[in-house]
């Protein structure tokens, strides 16, 4: 988790996905990188986010992004 | 009828593809502005959000009118593109490219004034006329443009383009709209001054009032100053000039390319001196600004 | 960038047009100054190779009437200081006797947007303050042509063989201007031998930066990657923020001038950060530094820069204030300053005096700020009330 942004990746969905490993790929900030059986998030990079919705949009049950900043009801991107 | 680019007026943009192109030419769609095409040399046939895009600006000339370009490709291309315009037809070119080489500059210039076509920028972020089109990415996306800028009777100048949106904001959450705003570019040499343009704004029974943004370095300020000498302005015009403490750093550059005092002209007391002399309300703090001007539009 | 006199005594050269014969002296090499004096002419002129103007009046420039007299004047050059630049090269030459000095250059003029050849009879080091300068604009979408330059100097009165030879050394001087995309070249003086040779005895040659990528040639032959394109030395600080800067490419963020106030600003773009730096001023704050940001850095830029700012510990607050923004984004602008300040473990409240960026995504960004109880105002409060706020510390909503 980062100070502002939260980047969660569901493991059993991400599995599911085959295509999962080109969040890596997309995601023009690069929070995305290698992991075990797939993608994996780097801590470091979350705050870099800018909300642009490639990733959610490209796998909506996958990923999830929450401002922290935000009220708990409106905090997911 | 606004100045330089107005509901009707037909605009291509040269380096559609590139990325910061592809995003201006969306957003100027969504606020309005009639794009009708675009070119990159090797992507001829395809189609950028519904536009065609050509090799060749002539492809574009021959099946449209075209009344203006915006030019956004590389610096060592930017000279190219331009003359290509000119010698197509074209006779407003936007230039938004940063850091053109200034002999490229001018060899553009020497042939605009050959061809009676006039060149705002280069590093111009581009010409809007609120409400009704805008020529480049002055303002960004149309939601932002619609926050910063409505339509009215001040006409804005500006060397910075940044300052360009700040000014009509400023103006805007004071009640004032705007006619036309021109960042015309902060490098030190650009295609159209204010001196250039302001005969322009004179012209447009739409403006009422002008105001200006500058910054040390350059010879804008006089060429003005000597163009008011000789022809006094029907317009109450207004400057802002930022940088006073760049006065006492000669030879150090901030900001834009062409803000830098090396000679006791190019300081702010010397371009305030001037265009004081001149007729020119010297506006010492920014937020004083809409005050004065709506005083000498009531007055 | 401006070149050494002796590199742009080299490109004369090569353009045809007469210079003294010289040797160039390094500073750390005994040997270098012994052959220097061996080889050289006397009477010698000794110069010492510096970035910037009135080497004369400054003591950069000695005569040597012996090889005595010239190791003692190299000893005395080399490693000193000619207003604020170092001396590391010297260059000796053989003393011009002459009887007349002129003025020539080629530069640029802004208003006019042409280049323009200026000439004036009275050359020497106080051209500037003489005024008898006469000037012609010079075309460049036309092949240069000798009789611009011929009718220039006939209405500065010249006649018969030095027109003529003038004429040619001008015509020359104009080709170098444009082949190698100078925004500056001028000599001064040129001065006309008692055998009625024309030569250049001192050259100003500026380069233009946007053009250099097509001069590789040049770039090489004069070492001339990674030089300072303007010749003010940095601070640690400064360079320290140029370093951020160039380790992203996301954004403009570092071009940062050191003062010696309590205030550090983020201040952007272009305009806007003159108009803040100026309003902090105004209204009795003490600016620590200028600093510009803009192009939407990376929330890294933003956060290294604020650290590098705090880093000084007569540094107490900073002030973040932007014009209008539309391409750089509010949200990753206050997120950046937020975590610097948090990384160094203190309180954003405390640490910043006034956020003030209203634009794209002031929404998300002002709503970070709340949460962190930082000082903030939107679009309705100008750039000066808003450098008045982070003076007075009151600071707008939170």
């Amino acid at each position: 988790m980062g100070e502002f942004i939260a980047v969660y990746l569901k493991d059993e969905e991400c599995a599911a996905h085959e295509g999962c490993r080109r969040l890596i790929s997309l995601c023009p900030v690069d929070i995305f990188v290698e992991g075990e059986g797939g993608a994996a998030v780097d801590e470091e990079q979350v705050d870099e986010c800018t909300l642009c919705g490639l990733c959610w949009e490209a796998l909506p049950d996958a990923v999830e992004v929450r401002r922290l900043y935000i009220d708990e009801a409106e905090a997911r991107a | 009828m606004a100045i330089l680019v107005d509901k009707d007026t037909s605009i291509i943009v040269q380096g559609i593809t590139g990325r910061e192109a592809a995003s201006f030419t969306k957003d100027s769609l969504d606020y309005g502005a009639r794009i009708v095409g675009g070119v990159t040399p090797g992507k001829g046939g395809q189609e950028v959000f519904g536009l065609p895009v050509t090799d060749t600006v002539r492809e574009l000339t021959e099946r449209f009118r075209v009344d203006a370009t915006i030019i956004s490709v590389p610096p060592p291309f930017v000279k190219d593109a331009a003359f290509e315009a000119i010698e197509n037809g074209i006779r407003l070119l936007l230039v938004v490219t940063e850091r053109v080489p200034r002999r490229d500059v001018v060899e553009i210039v020497e042939l605009c004034r050959l061809r009676g076509a006039r060149m705002i920028g280069p590093n111009s972020l581009g010409v809007i006329s609120p409400g009704k089109s805008r020529l480049g990415m002055v303002g960004g996306p149309a939601e932002d443009v619609r926050k910063s800028y409505v339509p009215g009777n001040v006409g804005v100048m500006s060397r910075s383009g940044g300052m360009t949106t700040e000014i009509a904001n400023l103006l805007t959450v004071n009640g004032l709209g705007q006619s036309t705003c021109v960042s015309v570019g902060g490098d030190p040499i650009v295609g159209s001054q204010f001196a250039d343009l302001i005969d322009v704004f004179e012209a447009d029974p739409e403006t009422h009032a002008l105001v200006l943004f500058t910054e040390p370095g350059g010879a804008m300020e006089s060429a003005l100053a000597a163009r008011l000498r000789e022809r006094p302005s029907r317009l109450p015009l207004f400057i802002f000039i930022a940088g006073k403490f760049v006065d006492q750093m000669r030879g150090v550059r901030f900001g834009h390319a062409a803000t830098l005092v090396q000679s006791e002209a190019d300081t702010t007391e010397a371009k305030a001196r001037i265009l004081s002399e001149a007729g020119v309300t010297v506006v010492e703090e920014l937020s004083a600004l809409p005050g004065l001007v709506k005083e000498a539009l009531n007055g | 960038m401006r070149l050494y006199e002796h590199e742009g005594k080299t490109l004369l050269e090569q353009a045809g047009i007469t210079v003294p014969k010289g040797t160039l002296v390094s500073s750390g090499s005994a040997a270098d100054a012994e052959s220097a004096a061996g080889a050289a002419t006397f009477p010698a002129a000794v110069k010492s190779q510096v970035l910037t103007g009135g080497r004369m009046k400054a003591g950069g420039i000695a005569f040597a009437e012996d090889a005595d007299q010239l190791n003692s004047e190299l000893t005395r050059l080399l490693g000193s200081e000619i207003r604020g630049h170092r001396v590391e090269t010297v260059l000796v030459e053989p003393r011009t006797q002459f009887d007349r000095e002129f003025y020539l250059g080629i530069t640029y003029d802004s208003a006019a947007k042409s280049a323009v050849a200026v000439f004036s009879q009275a050359g020497g080091i106080d051209v500037e303050q003489a005024g008898a300068a006469v000037k012609a604009e010079i075309p460049l979408l036309l092949p240069a042509s000798g009789f611009r330059f011929k009718e220039l100097l006939a209405s500065a009165g010249l006649q018969g063989r030095l027109l003529s030879g003038m004429t040619g050394v001008f015509t020359k001087l104009a080709g170098l201007f444009r082949d190698y995309d100078c925004i500056l070249a001028e000599i001064n003086p040129l001065v006309l031998t008692p055998e009625g040779k024309l030569v250049a005895l001192d050259v100003h040659v500026e380069l233009d930066d946007d053009a250099l990528y097509r001069h590789a040639d040049l770039v090489k032959q004069f070492g001339l990657e990674g030089r300072d394109a303007d010749a003010r030395e940095r601070s640690p600080l400064e360079r320290k923020a140029e370093e951020i800067d160039s380790a992203d490419h996301r954004g403009v963020a570092g071009r940062m001038v050191e003062f010696p106030g309590n205030l550090g600003l983020l201040i952007g773009g272009g305009g806007a950060s003159l108009t803040a730096f100026d309003a902090v001023q105004r209204h009795g704050g003490k600016p620590a530094n200028y600093c510009e940001i803009g192009g939407n850095p990376s929330v890294w830029k933003v956060k290294e820069l604020t650290k590098l700012l705090l880093s000084r510990e007569d540094v107490e607050r900073i002030a973040v204030i932007m014009n209008v923004v539309s391409n750089t984004r509010v949200d990753l602008v206050a997120r950046g300053v937020v975590k610097g300040i948090l990384e160094l473990g203190l309180d954003p409240a405390e640490k910043i005096a006034i956020f003030r960026i209203p634009g794209a995504w002031e929404e998300d960004g002002f709503a970070l700020l709340r949460k962190y109880g930082v000082p903030y105002a939107d679009r309705t409060v100008s750039i000066d009330q808003a450098a008045k706020m982070a003076v007075a510390g009151a600071g707008g909503e939170r």
